[in-house]
C-alpha cells in the first residue's frame, strides 16, 4: 500500500484530481440550471429513468458496498455476503410498497408524504428528527471513512483530509444542488461498477474464467468452511434481527427515498427501480467474485495485516493484479464514492432542515421562494460544517455499531409510518407520532443495552439483551404501538384523508 | 387492452394495486425468511457442493439476488400494464 502515498508521483492523486475537475465542471453547468428551490432540492423533478436508476444505485452503493462487503467476504467467505443479500431484498420491497406512493404524495421529503395523509405538525417534526438522526449517523461514518482514506491516499493529516472532503462537498452542493449531486452520483456509479467489473474479470482470468476454480482456491487457503454459512458465528435471533434490519432499513433510507421526488412521474419511479435493482444485484455478484479473489490471491492474513476490517481488500487486489496505476485508479474511485455519497446525504439533510423544519414548522408554509432558497443554502453550509465537526470528533473511535443503529432507526421510524399511512385506513396522527417515537427510543435503548456497547466498549461482563441489532424488536414494536394508539384515537377525518390517498394512488392528483 | 368494458373507478384501482403490492411483499418475505432460516439452521446442507467449488450456499445466494430482481421487475411490468390499460381515463 506504500505505493499510494508518495506525493507528486501518486497515481491516486492524479485520478482523484481528474474526478474533481470533471465533477466541478458538472457543478458549474448544474449551477446555471439551478434557479429555484425545487431545482435545488429535487433537481426540478426532471431526472429521467436511466439516470435515476444509476443515481439510486450510487446512493445505495456507498463505500460499504464497495470496500466493506468485499473485505468481509475476503476475510470470512460466504457469511460476509449474507447481509448484503438482505439489502438486495430491500429493493423489491421498496418497489412494491413505497416508490409510487412517495412520488404521488410527496414533494421534497418523507414528511410531506406522511403529512398528505395525516395533517399534524408533530408528525412532520418527528419524521424530520428521525431522518436527521439517520443522516447524521451516515454522515459521521462517511466522514470518518473519508478522513482515513484521504490520509492514506494523499498523505494529508486526518483533520486536513476531513476539511478537504467537507469543503469540496460544500462547493458541489451549494452551487449545483440536487442536479450536480445526481450527476456526481451517476458518474461515480458508472466508474465504480466499471472498475469492480474489471477487477472481477482480472480475478476470474487467473482461474480460467471458472468461478468454481476460484472458490476452490479460496477454500484451499482458508478451509472449505468459507463456502458455507458459519453456524456458530452469531446467535439465531441476532442473525434474524440483522437480516430484517438490513431489508427494511434499505427500503427506508431517507437519502435513497429522496430520489423518488426527483423524477417526473410514477412510471419513471418504477422503471428506474428495475434498473437500480438490476445494477445492485449485478454489483453484488461482482463483489462476491472480487471478495473471494481477495481471499484466494492476496490472502486473509495479508489483508488483515493492512487493516483489520478488510476494507483494503480491493486496493490490495488491484495493486497485485494491475500494478500501481490500477491501484491509483481504484483508490480514486473509492474516494469519489465517499464524496458522492456524502453529497446525497447533505442534500436530503438540507431538504429536511430547510423545508420541513424551517419552511413548514417554523414559518408555517408562509416563507416565500427567495427565503426558502436562501435558507436551503444556509442549511447546506451548516450541514457540511456539522459533518466536518463529527468527522474530526469521532476520529479513530469504534463506530461499528452505528451502521446497524442508523438502518434500524430508519426501519423503525420511517417504514411503519409510511406503510401504515399508505395502506391502512384507520391510521391516525397520534398513532404515527407514538409509533415513530417508540421506534426511535427503542433503537437507542436497545443499542445501549447491546453486547457490543456493554461488553466490547464499556468492558462489562454481560449485557441485558443478546441482540446487537435492535430491528427485530424495534420494528414490530413501532408497528404495534402505531396501530394500538391509532385505534384508540380514531377520528372520521383521518379515514376521509385516506380516500384522498386512494384518489392520488389511482392517478387523480400528483403532489409537486 | 381497449376491450375492457367499464373503466374501473379510482378506489377500485387503488385497491387492486394495494392487494398486488401486499401479495408480492408476502411472497418476498417468505422467500427471504426461508433463506435466512436455511442459512441459520442448515449449514451442513448448504456446504454440499453441487459442482467443484460451487456450494449450495453460493448457488442459493445468487438465486436470491436474481429472484429479488425478477420479483421487482414482475411487479413493475404488471403495474405498467395496469396503467396502460386504463389509458388516459383520468
Amino acid at each position: 500500500m506504500q505505493a499510494a502515498g508518495d506525493g507528486a508521483h501518486n497515481p491516486a492523486a492524479l485520478f482523484f484530481g481528474l474526478f474533481v475537475v470533471v465533477s466541478l465542471a458538472i457543478t458549474w453547468i448544474a449551477a446555471r440550471r439551478t434557479r429555484d428551490t425545487a431545482d435545488f432540492l429535487v433537481a426540478g423533478g426532471r431526472v429521467g429513468t436511466l439516470q435515476n436508476g444509476l443515481a439510486l444505485t450510487g446512493d445505495f452503493l456507498a463505500a460499504t458496498g464497495f470496500l466493506g462487503i468485499s473485505g468481509l467476504i475476503a476475510l470470512i467467505g460466504f457469511s460476509g455476503a449474507t447481509y448484503s443479500i438482505g439489502a438486495m431484498v430491500g429493493w423489491p420491497l421498496m418497489t412494491f410498497l413505497l416508490a409510487e406512493p412517495l412520488r404521488r404524495m410527496g414533494r421534497y421529503t418523507i414528511a410531506d408524504v406522511l403529512m398528505y395523509r395525516l395533517d399534524a405538525p408533530s408528525v412532520r417534526l418527528l419524521s424530520a428528527i428521525g431522518s436527521l438522526a439517520v443522516l447524521l449517523m451516515f454522515s459521521l461514518m462517511s466522514m470518518v471513512g473519508a478522513g482515513a482514506l484521504v490520509r492514506l491516499l494523499l498523505g494529508l493529516s486526518y483533520d486536513a483530509s476531513v476539511w478537504l472532503v467537507g469543503g469540496m462537498m460544500l462547493v458541489y452542493v451549494l452551487l449545483g444542488g440536487m442536479i450536480a449531486t445526481t450527476w456526481v452520483q451517476t458518474i461515480k456509479c458508472v466508474v465504480m461498477m466499471g472498475s469492480a467489473l474489471a477487477l472481477a474479470v482480472m480475478v476470474l482470468a487467473r482461474f480460467g474464467f471458472s468461478p468454481g476454480a476460484l472458490f476452490n482456491a479460496a477454500a484451499a487457503r482458508n478451509g472449505v468452511g468459507v463456502l458455507a454459512p458459519n453456524p456458530n458465528a452469531i446467535g439465531l435471533w441476532d442473525f434474524l434481527s440483522a437480516g430484517i434490519s438490513s431489508v427494511i432499513g434499505v427500503a427506508s433510507l431517507p437519502h435513497v427515498l429522496t430520489r423518488f421526488f426527483t423524477v417526473p412521474d410514477t412510471r419513471t419511479a418504477r422503471q428506474s427501480l428495475v434498473i437500480a435493482t438490476g445494477l445492485i444485484g449485478l454489483n453484488m455478484l461482482i463483489i462476491f467474485i472480487v471478495g473471494f479473489g481477495g481471499m484466494a490471491l492476496v490472502g486473509s492474513a495479508a489483508i488483515r495485516a493492512v487493516e483489520r476490517g478488510g476494507n483494503m481488500t480491493i486496493p490490495l487486489l488491484a495493486q497485485q493484479l494491475g500494478g500501481p496505476w490500477f491501484l491509483g485508479f481504484i483508490a480514486a474511485v473509492a474516494l469519489a464514492t465517499i464524496l458522492a455519497s456524502f453529497c446525497g446525504l447533505v442534500m436530503t439533510g438540507v431538504a429536511t432542515l430547510s423545508h420541513d423544519l424551517w419552511g413548514r414548522l417554523v414559518r408555517g408554509g408562509r416563507a416565500g421562494e427567495r427565503e426558502q432558497y436562501l435558507v436551503a443554502k444556509i442549511c447546506t453550509v451548516g450541514f457540511c460544517l456539522v459533518g466536518v465537526f463529527l468527522g474530526i470528533t469521532f476520529q479513530g473511535q469504534n463506530i461499528a455499531f452505528l451502521s446497524g443503529l442508523a438502518s434500524s432507526i430508519a426501519a423503525s421510524t420511517n417504514f411503519p409510518a409510511l406503510v401504515l399511512a399508505i395502506f391502512w385506513r384507520r391510521f391516525t396522527a397520534a398513532g404515527a407520532v407514538a409509533g415513530m417515537l417508540t421506534g426511535l427510543l427503542a433503537c437507542l435503548l436497545l443499542v445501549w443495552m447491546s453486547p457490543f456497547i456493554q461488553m466490547q466498549m464499556l468492558g462489562h461482563a454481560g449485557a441485558p439483551i443478546g441482540l446487537n441489532t435492535p430491528g427485530l424488536i424495534a420494528i414490530p414494536l413501532a408497528f404495534v404501538v402505531s396501530i394500538v394508539v391509532s385505534l384508540l384515537t380514531a377520528r372520521a377525518s383521518d379515514a376521509a384523508r385516506f380516500d384522498a390517498v386512494e384518489q392520488a394512488m389511482a392517478g387523480g392528483v400528483t403532489h409537486g | 387492452m381497449a376491450t375492457r368494458a367499464a373503466m374501473p373507478e379510482p378506489a377500485h384501482l387503488a385497491r387492486r394495486q394495494r392487494t398486488m403490492a401486499l401479495r408480492m411483499t408476502a411472497l418476498l418475505g417468505a422467500m427471504y425468511l426461508g433463506f435466512m432460516l436455511l442459512v441459520a439452521l442448515a449449514a451442513p446442507l448448504l456446504a454440499v457442493q453441487v459442482a467443484p467449488g460451487i456450494s449450495i450456499a453460493i448457488l442459493l445466494g445468487a438465486v436470491m439476488i436474481v429472484m429479488s430482481w425478477l420479483l421487482g421487475w414482475f411487479y413493475v411490468a404488471w403495474a405498467n400494464r395496469q396503467r396502460d390499460a386504463r389509458g388516459g381515463a383520468i
